[in-house]
């Protein structure tokens, strides 16, 4: 078929998935990783071995390494060296879009915002040296970016963790069309869950038939009058064939279910993206790829919690239940491995420093550190489709490395140099008293686990902008903030509610207002990511769903 | 529906709507269920203008009463609805027919009587399955105003008044989370912040009116007149001295805590109403002597609450000693009070205890237990004469009286049934 | 393995009911997971009334289930070895209670945004652990119509499900229930108490002129894609050697949800209030050749009973809800037993998880308004909803071969203590009282706790 499509000429270019010839930057060193302890990943451990690093690629592993004398020659004293991490669940380095405005569409047709199937995210990147640095330093070598919003998202793209994401840094895109289950808007279709999967059907649908129609006009157009081009659905046409793989973002039980009927009825090849409640849903998981998210829910947050209200002793013993319901939430992977599921780990979009430290809970909970560490960096690359170039400690290989002082991901663990590309990157030596890892290995709650100083500054007055099934309405946000709990109000048309539970987790604040509307009150629970002076993110609102929030800081 | 009117006496003799002293209304040999004293199975009862003149059997008819034939039927006190909107809103839709909510939040002057209007279609809908009486005011707010207690019949609101000056709404300030007021749910920690200070206002607000009163008390024994009336904290001076109480609109136990708590430190006469989570206080609420109004309890409880709470509710509150009455609280679902009481029958409520929180116990709470409330001679001739237990939703209701008045059995639903039940087959 | 998590993945794995027995569930399953109670069982309810919906009432009766079915039902019966008994003496026993009309445990039930959205399935959002869910059992409720909300002409595709309160979301759906979808007329789809915002536009259609014309536009359109489908499918089967494949029309998830109903295939619940526009739409379908099953609310269905009992429409009704809206001016209590005398199946539904709760007292409001018979009223909450779902051959009354969905009420549930003690689903009991997170039980906790800390929450003010 290629070959026909090259002949024509109309061979779309999303359709190849160039896996880029790694000539990035050869920095005219040569790295010869001595004396080392070394976790293949794919073939055991190679104690006192080394690694031979040439033009970014690893060109020579094992114990009987000739070093040439162009070498630099690195003794790393028995640490330990593990491929990099790689994390499938990113938004670095896209940039802010503006939120569908209401009123647009109200037709028959879709809202503008709902179908992102064709945005290449290769070509929009763009971050600072600061995000990459940080997430480089955890261990974190590459990254699949793609929105986590919206319902076709568009084509994802492997990128490794250089100091810039530009074109150099894509290792694959697109890598595949990702897909989720939150509506572009309120006032067009899809305004809801409902609406929002019945349009993903069918443009599966369509899909397949502009796919036939257009074959059929491209290998032969005379007397045949021209289809209708459709930038998205011509996207979406190597998914539907089973060429491009369908990443669904799929978090809660019935998601995971939902996805793989999507899946199975449009014959995808589905992976699913977050499966954070993978544990109720082991029964439909064989047939799909699965990257499991450590950023584990809170357990009134999962499925299972509404069943607390036909336990008969719960109203007492509510905090044992809140514990062992995080047990079997940090457990998830650990289950997953027992029921011989094979997963990549991924982080869940938290920063990169929490997808250590949680990758660690998931250990703590009954993973074994290997099959963690396979599930962060050679599964995470099979799902990318890259592993023949990326994953694990193997000759031909991308040299992203990670040289840690014990076995990665052991508590004691301290990462001292990371290579991407065969870059080394040295990491400034831990704090003297409170050694990274260690703090990051703790017990407690994700975010908390990291201090509260890590926390970003929410405090002072927002906009804040719902976009309510009645169309968009502002309020106005103030937040006091101590640490990682805000207080303050939030001043609507409706009047004037105090913030309940505000607190924030990294870069995530969340808060909850109840409103007194028509004699009824009910609530509103925001949650968003906040990203310099804006914030933007999920309200829910009971019964009534949910539905999106923008806000900026007010100067 | 059936009249049983119209088994012994011509339609046309009923008299309507207004008392006279000369209407004598007799019923016969009916099964008296008095809710005050002993049942009378063969019992008859002689109305005379407004009042039960007297309560007995084999009682000589007197001349010129109209009689009702109660044999196979059963005689009850009308029942009281202690919490509705019945005259202030019509279709809940249309705003203009709607006037539960002032604007504002402390609205003491504003008195529901003013607003009830006694041609609501509501009113018939409702007396016909024998609620003579209810009470009826606007919510919204912290302060609501004056509620008051109507019957069901009379062509102004002035003759429709029971008790004009019922009792002082306040709404207590909803604490967010869950029963003992914490975040509960595991959602963080309940702020309740906004609510303290709603609080706060209204205990500032309390003080003043308590200061006004202690002034005004004292200008007046002197014999000194004030320059300006404030028309809020007059309305407030019954509420301060105690007589005219208040009701607390709470759920939480925490809420009836704060509402308690104020009423305490203001020397407030406090009755509570809603109060879903009333049981955790069953006794202090009993030694206290604080009545609650419950209802509707066709509601559901939170999420982690028991599933029976709010229909066990009256039950506990009932066997520990607190004074009970039940309500709906709104106005369209007024007739159906009757089966709210039932619900907590089926979940525990003695169900004697049950018809005395629709009759007595309501009419005493409300200050009216010596005109309302039971069939005793003295008393308002507010009655029903029905099939069977009022509880019962197959009951049928034959006859109510309002203030000695055989009511129409009719309303805006038999006439339409009647009209449609006739039309012709197509 | 923990024991808790051991419980957890076998709730995930169980496969639909009725095809697995599992023992030893207790109430120990888990921090997110109920137990569930075991299929397959041989269970015998003893003594008991039964009032079967569709035969009268049997006294001191006896019903003998079987692997969830019912397999004999009457008095004077022998229980058979090996059952287990569930003592009926003083109890009542009725089918388990069918709302022909809810909205509960689904995430969103209004895809409003179009004046048409046949291709929204509520199978797609359904949730399994709304604690509503529970408290419906408790209601001695077993069968739920969940339906789109009425927020457009037609609405979304509904799902009929079991309450098997435990089980995984799929194993909820009543197996074999024909599928249907939502109809709406009326003040809810002008959005009369919706009003649009400034800057925003009205939706067409904003009268109900408009609407029929809405409604007959859609089943145009409708006819026309099948006969497009009709002639691709004639043009395959003509194809000659050599001929291209034609191209498929494209599929139209929307068109193809009115094309079953065209066809019959799928029910029509019509949301509907006013006489007038119950005859418009009972005229259209007409015109187009299909039946509406149910109207639902149709609280003026009284106006026009004969019309819709002459169109074998069914009528699910609320028992005296009435003046909350302008359309609901004219309701009358007697609405359900004058249908249901003129000819029209009539079912009295909650659209409220709340009034779900206590549908068995609702449905005694038709005996009081219009004097329908006890069995007339049981039915208009079981066997006439069943049948306006088109599931009567296997749930709505209490006969050999249904199944085993059944609710025990501790006296007559008409009667004002009744009260659900246990509700069975395909003869597994999913509410039990005695084992139920009562207020009482509540109560005896916290005087437990309040021993063990003397200092508590009620003591410390």
């Amino acid at each position: 078929m290629a070959s026909r499509l090259l002949r024509l000429g109309l061979l779309p270019l999303l359709l190849v998935a160039t896996l880029r010839p790694v000539v990035v930057q050869a920095q005219g060193e040569t790295w010869a990783l001595t004396n080392a302890r070394i976790e293949t990943v794919t073939r055991g451990v190679i104690e006192g071995g080394t690694i031979l690093v040439r033009d970014g690629l690893i060109v020579a592993v094992g114990t009987q390494v000739s070093i040439p004398a162009s070498a630099v020659v690195l003794d790393l004293g028995g640490k330990t060296i593990s491929p990099g991490l790689i994390d499938l669940t990113s938004t670095l380095g896209i940039p802010p879009r503006p939120a569908p405005q209401p009123g647009q569409g109200g037709g028959q047709g879709a809202s503008d915002g709902a179908m992102q199937a064709a945005r290449m995210f290769a070509d929009e990147l763009e971050a600072s040296g600061e995000t990459l640095r940080r997430s480089r330093e955890a261990g974190v070598t590459a990254v699949l970016v793609a929105s986590d919003r919206g319902l076709f998202r568009g084509l994802s793209a492997l990128v490794a963790m250089r100091d810039t994401l530009d074109a150099l840094a894509i290792i694959k895109s697109p890598v595949a069309e990702h897909v989720g289950y939150q509506s572009g808007g309120f006032s067009s279709y899809p305004g809801s869950l409902l609406g929002v999967i019945s349009f993903q059907r069918q443009a599966f649908y369509d899909a397949a038939r502009y796919g036939l129609v257009m074959d059929r006009w491209r290998s032969n157009p005379r007397g045949v009058s021209r289809p209708e081009y459709d930038s998205q659905l011509e996207a979406l046409v190597p998914v539907v064939r089973g060429e491009l793989p369908t990443f669904v973002a799929a978090t809660k039980e019935n998601e995971i279910r939902r996805a793989v009927r999507l899946g199975k009825e449009h014959n995808l090849r589905l992976t699913l993206l977050g499966a954070e409640e993978a544990w109720r849903a082991i029964d439909v998981l064989p047939g799909s790829g699965v990257v499991v998210s450590v950023d584990f829910p809170r357990p009134n947050q999962v499925t299972g919690w509404g069943f607390g209200g036909a336990i008969p002793s719960l109203p007492i013993d509510s905090t044992g239940r809140e514990e062992a319901a995080r047990k079997m939430i940090e457990r998830n992977p650990a289950t997953l491995h027992d029921a011989g599921i094979p997963f990549a780990l991924a982080s869940g979009g938290t920063r990169a420093s929490d997808f250590v430290a949680n990758l660690k809970k998931a250990i703590a909970a009954g993973l074994p550190r290997e099959v963690a560490l396979a599930g962060a960096t050679v599964r995470a690359a099979e799902l990318a489709g890259v592993s023949s170039a990326l994953g694990s400690v193997e000759v031909g290989k991308i040299a992203n490395l990670i040289v840690s002082s014990a076995p990665f991901l052991s508590d004691s663990a301290t990462i001292s140099d990371v290579f991407v590309d065969g870059v080394r990157y040295v990491l400034p030596p831990p704090p003297p008293r409170r050694s990274t890892a260690n703090s990051a290995s703790g017990r407690g709650r994700a975010g908390s686990a990291a201090g509260d100083t890590a926390n970003v500054q929410f405090g002072g007055a927002w906009t804040i902008v719902t976009n309510s099934p009645q169309g968009d309405s502002e309020s106005t946000l103030t937040v006091t903030q101590e640490g990682a709990v805000f207080s303050g109000t939030m001043v609507s048309q409706l009047g004037s509610s105090a913030i309940e539970g505000g607190r924030i987790e990294g870069t995530k604040a969340s808060w909850t207002i109840t409103l007194d509307f028509g004699g009824q009150s009910f609530s509103l629970t925001y949650a968003g990511e906040v990203s310099g002076t804006r914030i933007s993110g999920t309200v829910t609102a009971g019964e009534f769903g949910s539905f999106t929030f923008t806000g900026e800081k007010r100067p | 529906m059936k009249s049983i009117l119209a088994l012994v006496c011509c339609a046309a003799l009923l008299p309507t709507v207004g008392a006279t002293q000369d209407r004598i209304v007799m019923i016969r040999g009916a099964h008296i269920v008095p809710v005050v004293g002993n049942e009378i199975p063969n019992g008859d009862v002689i109305i005379r203008g407004n009042l039960i003149e007297s309560v007995g059997s084999g009682l000589t008819t007197p001349p010129g009463a109209t009689v009702f034939d109660g044999q196979g039927l059963r005689l009850y006190p009308g029942l009281i609805n202690s919490g509705t909107t019945l005259g202030l809103e019509e279709i809940g839709s249309v705003p203009g027919g709607t006037d539960t909510r002032e604007l504002g939040n402390y609205n003491p002057h504003n008195l529901s009587l003013t607003a009830v209007n006694p041609h609501s279609e509501l009113i018939p809908v409702t007396r016909v399955n024998g609620i003579t009486s209810a009470v009826t005011g606007a919510g919204g707010g912290l302060v609501s105003g004056v509620m008051t207690l109507i019957d069901l019949n009379g062509w102004t609101t002035d003759e429709m008044a029971a008790v004009a000056h019922l009792a002082m709404r306040i709404n207590y300030p909803r604490l967010p989370g869950g029963r003992f007021g914490g975040g509960r749910r595991g959602g963080g920690p309940a702020n309740p912040e906004a609510v303290n200070r709603q609080v706060r206002e209204l205990k500032e607000y309390l003080g003043r009116a308590k200061t006004y009163d202690e002034t005004r008390d004292r200008m007046e024994a002197a014999g000194e007149t004030a320059p300006t009336m404030d028309l809020e904290m007059e309305a407030m001076r019954p509420v301060m001295d105690g007589r005219l109480p208040v009701l607390f609109e709470v759920t939480t136990a925490a809420q009836i805590r704060g509402a308690l708590a104020i009423a305490d430190s203001f020397g407030l006469k406090a009755i509570l109403a809603g109060a879903n989570e009333a049981w955790v206080l069953a006794d202090s609420l009993a030694s206290l002597d604080v009545p609650v109004i419950l209802g509707p309890l066709t509601s559901t409880p939170s999420d982690d609450d028991p599933y029976d709470m709010i229909y066990a509710n009256p039950g506990v509150l009932a066997k520990a000693g607190v004074r009970v009455a039940f309500r709906t609280n709104d106005a369209a679902e007024s007739r159906n009070l009757p089966y709210n009481a039932a619900l907590a029958v089926a979940y525990g409520m003695d169900p004697e205890e049950a018809l005395r929180a629709l009759t007595i116990d309501a009419a005493t709470i409300w200050g009216a237990g010596d005109r309302l409330g039971s069939i005793e001679p003295g008393k308002v001739a507010n009655l029903q004469l029905t099939t069977g237990d009022p509880l019962d939703v197959r009951t049928e209701v034959r006859q109510v009286f309002i203030r000695g008045v055989p009511i129409p059995m009719t309303d805006r639903h038999t006439d339409l049934y009647e009209e449609f039940r006739a039309r012709p087959k197509p | 393995m923990t024991r808790t998590l051991i419980a957890a993945l076998l709730v995930i794995t169980i496969p639909a009911a009725g095809q697995q027995t599992t023992d030893g569930w207790d109430s120990d399953a888990g921090p997110l997971a109920v137990a569930i109670p075991p299929a397959g069982r041989l269970v015998a309810i003893t003594n008991a009334t039964i009032m079967t919906a569709s035969h009268g009432t049997i006294n001191n009766g006896t019903i003998i289930i079987r692997d969830g079915k019912i397999t004999a039902v009457g008095p004077n019966l022998t229980v058979p070895q090996g059952a287990e008994i569930i003592d009926g003496t003083g109890r009542y026993v009725t089918p388990g209670i069918i709302d022909a009309h809810s909205h509960s445990m689904a995430e969103g039930i209004n895809e409003g945004t179009l004046s048409s959205t046949a291709m929204v399935r509520i199978e797609d959002v359904l949730i399994q652990d709304r604690t509503s869910i529970y408290r419906q059992l408790a209601g001695g409720v077993t069968t739920l119509n969940i339906l789109h909300g009425s927020a457009n002409a037609i609405g979304g595709q509904n799902a009929v499900v079991k309450l098997r309160w435990g089980l995984p979301v799929d194993s909820m759906l009543f197996e074999g229930a024909p599928p249907g979808i939502k109809f709406a007329l009326g003040e809810n789809v002008r959005r009369t108490n919706n009003p649009p915002r400034a800057g925003q536009d009205r939706r067409y259609p904003f009268t109900r002129m408009g609407v029929e014309q809405f409604i007959r536009e859609r089943f145009t359109r409708a006819q026309e894609y099948r006969a497009a489908w009709q002639a691709y499918d004639a043009a395959r089967s003509n194809l000659r050697r050599g001929e291209a494949q034609p191209i498929p029309p494209r599929r139209d998830l929307e068109l193809d949800a009115l094309v079953e109903v065209l066809e019959g295939k799928r029910l029509v619940h019509a949301h509907s209030y006013r006489s007038d526009e119950i005859y418009m739409l009972l005229k259209v379908a007409k015109d187009f050749g299909f039946r509406i099953a149910s109207l639902q609310h149709v609280l003026e269905g009284y106006k026009v009973a004969d019309e819709i009992a002459a169109a074998g429409t069914g009528a699910s009704t609320f028992a005296d809800s009435w003046a909350y809206k302008l359309e609901a001016w004219d309701a009358i209590p007697f609405n359900a037993a004058l249908m249901a005398d003129r000819g029209v199946r009539v079912s009295i539904n909650s659209d409220s998880d709340e009034r779900a709760r206590r549908l068995y007292q609702e449905a005694a409001k038709a005996i009081k308004y219009g004097g329908a018979s006890e069995e007339e009223a049981l039915k208009m909450i079981t066997l006439n909803a069943a049948w306006q779902l088109g599931i009567d051959d296997r749930v709505g009354s209490i006969d050999v071969g249904k199944d085993a969905d059944l609710a025990i009420f501790n006296g007559h549930p008409f009667s004002p203590a009744a009260r659900v003690e246990m509700t069975l689903i395909d003869g597994r009991t999913f509410f039990d009282r005695q084992t139920a997170p009562t207020l009482d039980r509540l109560m005896r906790e916290i005087e437990q706790s309040k021993q063990a800390v003397p200092d508590s929450e009620e003591g410390s003010r």
